[in-house]
Protein backbone atom coordinates (compact mmCIF):
# COMPACT_ATOMS: atom_id res chain seq x y z
CA UNK A 1 0.00 0.00 0.00
CA UNK A 2 1.36 2.78 -1.17
CA UNK A 3 2.01 6.20 1.24
CA UNK A 4 1.89 8.27 -1.82
CA UNK A 5 -1.36 10.59 -2.13
CA UNK A 6 -2.35 12.38 -5.25
CA UNK A 7 -5.41 11.95 -5.39
CA UNK A 8 -8.43 13.26 -2.94
CA UNK A 9 -8.07 10.95 -1.23
CA UNK A 10 -7.46 12.85 2.67
CA UNK A 11 -3.71 12.88 3.31
CA UNK A 12 -4.20 12.92 7.41
CA UNK A 13 -6.79 10.14 7.66
CA UNK A 14 -4.28 7.89 5.31
CA UNK A 15 -1.20 8.61 7.78
CA UNK A 16 -2.95 8.02 10.69
CA UNK A 17 -4.37 4.61 9.39
CA UNK A 18 -0.50 3.92 8.07
CA UNK A 19 0.67 4.15 11.91
CA UNK A 20 -2.64 2.13 13.33
CA UNK A 21 -1.10 -1.07 15.21
CA UNK A 22 -5.28 -2.47 15.01
CA UNK A 23 -3.75 -5.28 12.30
CA UNK A 24 -1.08 -6.54 15.45
CA UNK A 25 -4.17 -6.42 17.84
CA UNK A 26 -6.50 -8.78 15.54
CA UNK A 27 -3.64 -10.94 15.58
CA UNK A 28 -2.93 -11.19 18.91
CA UNK A 29 -6.82 -11.94 19.43
CA UNK A 30 -7.27 -14.47 16.88
CA UNK A 31 -3.89 -15.75 18.51
CA UNK A 32 -5.80 -15.54 21.91
CA UNK A 33 -8.94 -17.76 20.42
CA UNK A 34 -6.53 -20.00 18.77
CA UNK A 35 -5.28 -20.65 22.41
CA UNK A 36 -8.42 -21.10 24.14
CA UNK A 37 -9.45 -23.61 21.55
CA UNK A 38 -6.50 -25.29 22.34
CA UNK A 39 -7.13 -25.42 26.33
CA UNK A 40 -10.44 -27.14 25.35
CA UNK A 41 -10.18 -28.91 22.42
CA UNK A 42 -7.01 -30.00 21.07
CA UNK A 43 -8.06 -31.92 18.51
CA UNK A 44 -9.71 -28.69 16.74
CA UNK A 45 -7.08 -26.69 17.35
CA UNK A 46 -4.42 -29.26 15.85
CA UNK A 47 -6.98 -29.96 12.88
CA UNK A 48 -7.16 -26.51 12.36
CA UNK A 49 -3.52 -25.35 12.29
CA UNK A 50 -2.57 -28.12 9.89
CA UNK A 51 -4.62 -26.73 7.87
CA UNK A 52 -3.32 -23.01 8.52
CA UNK A 53 0.32 -24.64 7.85
CA UNK A 54 -1.22 -26.33 4.43
CA UNK A 55 -2.92 -22.78 3.36
CA UNK A 56 0.48 -21.41 4.52
CA UNK A 57 2.69 -23.59 2.52
CA UNK A 58 0.54 -22.85 -0.69
CA UNK A 59 0.27 -18.91 0.32
CA UNK A 60 4.23 -18.16 0.70
CA UNK A 61 4.74 -18.17 -3.18
CA UNK A 62 2.11 -15.92 -3.80
CA UNK A 63 2.80 -13.25 -0.67
CA UNK A 64 6.45 -13.04 -2.55
CA UNK A 65 4.69 -12.77 -5.92
CA UNK A 66 2.64 -9.84 -4.52
CA UNK A 67 5.72 -8.23 -2.83
CA UNK A 68 6.81 -8.19 -6.34
CA UNK A 69 4.17 -6.69 -8.23
CA UNK A 70 3.47 -4.01 -5.45
CA UNK A 71 6.80 -3.29 -5.74
CA UNK A 72 7.25 -3.02 -9.54
CA UNK A 73 3.52 -1.03 -9.36
CA UNK A 74 4.77 1.63 -6.91
CA UNK A 75 7.94 2.13 -9.38
CA UNK A 76 5.83 2.30 -12.75
CA UNK A 77 2.52 3.25 -11.75
CA UNK A 78 1.45 6.94 -12.82
CA UNK A 79 -1.40 8.18 -10.87
CA UNK A 80 -2.49 10.39 -13.62
CA UNK A 81 -2.97 7.29 -15.76
CA UNK A 82 -4.67 5.13 -13.09
CA UNK A 83 -6.78 7.99 -12.58
CA UNK A 84 -7.59 8.20 -16.59
CA UNK A 85 -8.32 4.35 -17.00
CA UNK A 86 -10.39 4.02 -13.52
CA UNK A 87 -11.15 6.85 -12.16
CA UNK A 88 -14.16 9.55 -12.16
CA UNK A 89 -13.93 10.08 -15.53
CA UNK A 90 -13.09 6.60 -16.96
CA UNK A 91 -16.87 6.40 -18.03
CA UNK A 92 -18.05 2.73 -19.74
CA UNK A 93 -14.12 2.35 -20.35
CA UNK A 94 -13.40 2.03 -16.73
CA UNK A 95 -16.14 -0.40 -16.06
CA UNK A 96 -15.32 -2.85 -18.77
CA UNK A 97 -11.40 -2.50 -17.73
CA UNK A 98 -12.29 -3.48 -14.10
CA UNK A 99 -14.90 -6.22 -15.06
CA UNK A 100 -12.45 -7.73 -17.71
CA UNK A 101 -9.60 -7.26 -14.65
CA UNK A 102 -11.52 -9.36 -12.31
CA UNK A 103 -12.90 -12.24 -14.57
CA UNK A 104 -9.46 -12.50 -15.34
CA UNK A 105 -7.86 -12.23 -12.04
CA UNK A 106 -6.65 -14.95 -10.93
CA UNK A 107 -5.04 -16.42 -7.24
CA UNK A 108 -6.11 -15.68 -3.90
CA UNK A 109 -7.77 -12.89 -2.95
CA UNK A 110 -5.21 -11.84 -0.84
CA UNK A 111 -2.53 -11.05 -3.83
CA UNK A 112 -5.44 -8.47 -5.30
CA UNK A 113 -6.48 -6.75 -1.99
CA UNK A 114 -3.47 -4.66 -1.67
CA UNK A 115 -2.80 -4.53 -5.00
CA UNK A 116 -6.57 -3.04 -5.23
CA UNK A 117 -5.85 -0.61 -1.93
CA UNK A 118 -3.06 0.63 -4.20
CA UNK A 119 -5.06 1.82 -6.95
CA UNK A 120 -7.90 2.80 -5.08
CA UNK A 121 -5.39 4.62 -3.51
CA UNK A 122 -4.48 6.51 -7.00
CA UNK A 123 -7.94 7.10 -7.74
CA UNK A 124 -9.84 4.18 -8.51
CA UNK A 125 -13.32 4.90 -7.84
CA UNK A 126 -15.24 2.45 -5.27
CA UNK A 127 -18.16 1.70 -7.96
CA UNK A 128 -15.18 -0.21 -9.96
CA UNK A 129 -13.33 -1.56 -7.15
CA UNK A 130 -16.77 -3.05 -6.29
CA UNK A 131 -17.64 -4.47 -9.49
CA UNK A 132 -13.73 -5.88 -9.92
CA UNK A 133 -14.54 -7.61 -6.53
CA UNK A 134 -17.93 -9.05 -7.83
CA UNK A 135 -16.74 -10.24 -11.34
CA UNK A 136 -14.26 -12.17 -9.89
CA UNK A 137 -17.05 -15.08 -9.70
CA UNK A 138 -16.45 -15.64 -13.57
CA UNK A 139 -13.59 -18.22 -13.05
CA UNK A 140 -13.18 -19.26 -16.55
CA UNK A 141 -10.97 -21.71 -15.99
CA UNK A 142 -13.44 -23.63 -13.83
CA UNK A 143 -16.43 -23.12 -15.68
CA UNK A 144 -15.67 -26.39 -17.94
CA UNK A 145 -16.06 -27.68 -14.28
CA UNK A 146 -19.28 -25.80 -13.38
CA UNK A 147 -20.46 -26.85 -17.01
CA UNK A 148 -19.49 -30.95 -15.65
CA UNK A 149 -21.78 -30.41 -12.65
CA UNK A 150 -24.75 -27.91 -13.40
CA UNK A 151 -25.18 -28.11 -17.05
CA UNK A 152 -24.27 -25.52 -19.63
CA UNK A 153 -27.94 -23.31 -19.65
CA UNK A 154 -27.02 -23.38 -15.58
CA UNK A 155 -23.15 -21.71 -16.65
CA UNK A 156 -24.53 -19.54 -18.86
CA UNK A 157 -27.24 -18.39 -16.80
CA UNK A 158 -24.32 -17.88 -14.21
CA UNK A 159 -22.17 -15.62 -15.82
CA UNK A 160 -24.79 -13.58 -17.27
CA UNK A 161 -26.02 -12.63 -13.97
CA UNK A 162 -22.31 -12.47 -12.40
CA UNK A 163 -21.83 -9.67 -14.81
CA UNK A 164 -25.18 -8.10 -14.70
CA UNK A 165 -25.01 -7.61 -10.75
CA UNK A 166 -21.16 -6.78 -11.03
CA UNK A 167 -22.45 -3.57 -12.28
CA UNK A 168 -25.37 -3.07 -10.21
CA UNK A 169 -23.38 -3.31 -7.10
CA UNK A 170 -20.74 -0.79 -8.49
CA UNK A 171 -23.27 1.13 -8.84
CA UNK A 172 -24.89 1.12 -5.75
CA UNK A 173 -21.68 1.16 -4.06
CA UNK A 174 -21.22 4.70 -5.46
CA UNK A 175 -24.63 5.66 -4.58
CA UNK A 176 -24.02 4.59 -0.35
CA UNK A 177 -20.43 6.06 -0.85
CA UNK A 178 -22.44 9.55 -2.25
CA UNK A 179 -24.47 9.19 0.95
CA UNK A 180 -21.79 8.88 3.23
CA UNK A 181 -20.32 12.05 3.99
CA UNK A 182 -16.95 10.87 5.06
CA UNK A 183 -16.82 8.26 2.19
CA UNK A 184 -16.86 4.78 2.53
CA UNK A 185 -13.26 4.24 3.26
CA UNK A 186 -13.43 5.71 6.74
CA UNK A 187 -12.14 3.17 8.73
CA UNK A 188 -13.65 4.51 12.66
CA UNK B 1 16.72 5.53 -10.70
CA UNK B 2 17.98 3.69 -8.01
CA UNK B 3 16.77 6.21 -5.52
CA UNK B 4 13.47 5.57 -7.21
CA UNK B 5 14.04 2.00 -6.94
CA UNK B 6 14.56 2.37 -3.40
CA UNK B 7 11.96 4.82 -2.52
CA UNK B 8 9.34 2.06 -4.17
CA UNK B 9 10.93 -0.48 -2.09
CA UNK B 10 10.14 1.13 1.13
CA UNK B 11 6.61 1.83 0.17
CA UNK B 12 6.45 -1.08 -0.46
CA UNK B 13 7.66 -2.84 2.52
CA UNK B 14 5.52 -0.85 4.51
CA UNK B 15 2.46 -1.22 2.78
CA UNK B 16 2.89 -4.85 2.87
CA UNK B 17 4.11 -5.43 6.29
CA UNK B 18 1.05 -3.37 7.56
CA UNK B 19 -1.26 -5.74 5.84
CA UNK B 20 0.33 -9.17 6.92
CA UNK B 21 -0.94 -9.70 10.43
CA UNK B 22 -4.41 -9.10 9.16
CA UNK B 23 -4.23 -11.40 6.40
CA UNK B 24 -2.19 -14.20 9.12
CA UNK B 25 -4.97 -13.33 11.59
CA UNK B 26 -7.62 -14.12 9.25
CA UNK B 27 -6.14 -17.12 7.88
CA UNK B 28 -5.82 -18.08 11.72
CA UNK B 29 -9.63 -17.64 11.94
CA UNK B 30 -10.44 -19.40 8.87
CA UNK B 31 -8.56 -22.22 9.27
CA UNK B 32 -10.89 -22.55 12.97
CA UNK B 33 -14.26 -23.04 10.64
CA UNK B 34 -13.29 -24.51 7.31
CA UNK B 35 -12.96 -27.83 8.65
CA UNK B 36 -16.35 -27.53 10.37
CA UNK B 37 -18.30 -26.62 7.28
CA UNK B 38 -18.84 -30.08 5.88
CA UNK B 39 -20.35 -30.92 9.14
CA UNK B 40 -23.35 -28.35 8.73
CA UNK B 41 -24.75 -30.52 5.93
CA UNK B 42 -25.50 -33.23 7.98
CA UNK B 43 -27.91 -31.01 10.69
CA UNK B 44 -30.75 -31.53 8.47
CA UNK B 45 -31.93 -27.93 8.16
CA UNK B 46 -31.89 -27.76 4.27
CA UNK B 47 -34.99 -28.78 2.57
CA UNK B 48 -37.40 -26.94 4.14
CA UNK B 49 -38.39 -24.70 1.21
CA UNK B 50 -36.27 -22.68 -1.24
CA UNK B 51 -36.25 -19.69 0.82
CA UNK B 52 -34.81 -20.85 3.69
CA UNK B 53 -32.26 -23.43 1.56
CA UNK B 54 -31.38 -19.85 0.19
CA UNK B 55 -30.85 -18.12 2.80
CA UNK B 56 -29.01 -20.99 4.71
CA UNK B 57 -27.21 -21.90 1.20
CA UNK B 58 -25.81 -18.09 1.05
CA UNK B 59 -25.03 -17.93 4.84
CA UNK B 60 -23.20 -21.10 4.67
CA UNK B 61 -21.08 -19.94 1.02
CA UNK B 62 -20.64 -16.43 3.03
CA UNK B 63 -18.24 -17.86 5.47
CA UNK B 64 -16.65 -20.73 3.24
CA UNK B 65 -12.98 -20.10 1.71
CA UNK B 66 -11.11 -21.59 -1.00
CA UNK B 67 -11.51 -22.75 -4.25
CA UNK B 68 -15.01 -22.55 -5.90
CA UNK B 69 -14.12 -25.95 -7.61
CA UNK B 70 -15.09 -26.43 -3.87
CA UNK B 71 -18.51 -25.21 -3.73
CA UNK B 72 -19.12 -26.91 -7.06
CA UNK B 73 -18.26 -30.28 -5.36
CA UNK B 74 -20.27 -29.21 -2.57
CA UNK B 75 -23.29 -27.99 -4.40
CA UNK B 76 -23.19 -31.51 -6.38
CA UNK B 77 -23.59 -33.28 -3.51
CA UNK B 78 -26.38 -31.01 -2.30
CA UNK B 79 -28.46 -31.39 -5.04
CA UNK B 80 -27.91 -35.30 -4.70
CA UNK B 81 -29.31 -35.34 -1.38
CA UNK B 82 -32.58 -33.44 -2.47
CA UNK B 83 -31.62 -29.44 -1.83
CA UNK B 84 -32.96 -27.40 -3.86
CA UNK B 85 -31.47 -26.01 -6.85
CA UNK B 86 -32.05 -21.97 -5.14
CA UNK B 87 -30.05 -23.55 -2.44
CA UNK B 88 -27.15 -25.14 -4.15
CA UNK B 89 -26.90 -21.60 -6.62
CA UNK B 90 -27.05 -19.66 -3.32
CA UNK B 91 -24.24 -21.34 -2.15
CA UNK B 92 -22.02 -21.40 -5.19
CA UNK B 93 -22.71 -17.47 -5.33
CA UNK B 94 -21.78 -16.74 -2.07
CA UNK B 95 -19.06 -18.63 -1.78
CA UNK B 96 -17.32 -16.48 -4.75
CA UNK B 97 -18.70 -13.30 -4.16
CA UNK B 98 -19.30 -12.70 -0.28
CA UNK B 99 -16.30 -13.33 2.41
CA UNK B 100 -16.99 -13.27 6.19
CA UNK B 101 -13.57 -14.48 6.82
CA UNK B 102 -11.63 -12.24 4.54
CA UNK B 103 -13.92 -9.10 5.64
CA UNK B 104 -11.31 -7.61 8.53
CA UNK B 105 -8.46 -7.80 5.13
CA UNK B 106 -11.40 -6.43 3.16
CA UNK B 107 -11.34 -3.80 5.72
CA UNK B 108 -8.46 -2.93 5.95
CA UNK B 109 -7.54 -2.55 2.49
CA UNK B 110 -10.85 -0.60 1.85
CA UNK B 111 -12.50 0.81 4.74
CA UNK B 112 -14.86 -1.06 7.07
CA UNK B 113 -18.13 0.74 5.44
CA UNK B 114 -16.83 -0.37 2.10
CA UNK B 115 -16.36 -4.01 3.33
CA UNK B 116 -19.59 -4.12 5.25
CA UNK B 117 -21.87 -2.61 2.80
CA UNK B 118 -20.39 -4.71 -0.23
CA UNK B 119 -20.42 -7.82 1.77
CA UNK B 120 -24.39 -7.27 2.65
CA UNK B 121 -25.35 -6.45 -0.90
CA UNK B 122 -23.16 -9.12 -2.33
CA UNK B 123 -25.33 -11.66 0.27
CA UNK B 124 -28.36 -10.04 -1.02
CA UNK B 125 -27.42 -10.47 -4.39
CA UNK B 126 -26.00 -14.29 -3.54
CA UNK B 127 -29.99 -14.98 -2.75
CA UNK B 128 -31.40 -12.96 -6.09
CA UNK B 129 -29.34 -14.16 -8.75
CA UNK B 130 -30.25 -18.08 -7.24
CA UNK B 131 -33.86 -17.21 -7.66
CA UNK B 132 -33.53 -16.17 -11.16
CA UNK B 133 -31.31 -18.99 -12.26
CA UNK B 134 -33.66 -21.58 -10.37
CA UNK B 135 -36.93 -19.68 -12.13
CA UNK B 136 -35.29 -19.38 -15.65
CA UNK B 137 -34.32 -23.01 -15.33
CA UNK B 138 -37.55 -23.94 -14.41
CA UNK B 139 -39.44 -22.06 -16.67
CA UNK B 140 -37.38 -23.18 -19.57
CA UNK B 141 -37.41 -26.81 -18.37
Amino acid sequence: MSSRNLTSEKPKKRASANKSHGGWWFLLAVLLVHLGVWQIAPDLSAESLAYFVQVMSRLLPVFGLLFLLLWLFNLFARPKQIKHWLGGQSGSRGWIFSILGGVASMGSMYLWYPLLHDLKAHGMRSSLLAAFLYSRAVKIPMLPLMVHYFGTLYTGLYVVNILLFSVLSGVIMEQLERGTPQGLDYND
Amino acid sequence: MIKQILQAGRQTSSGFFSMLPVMLGTLLLSSLLIPYIPRLFETGWFGQNPASDALLGAGIGSIAVGQPVVSYLLGGELSNSGVSLVGVTALVVAWVTVGITHLPVEAAAFGWRFAIYRNLLSFLFAVVIAFIIAGVLYVIA
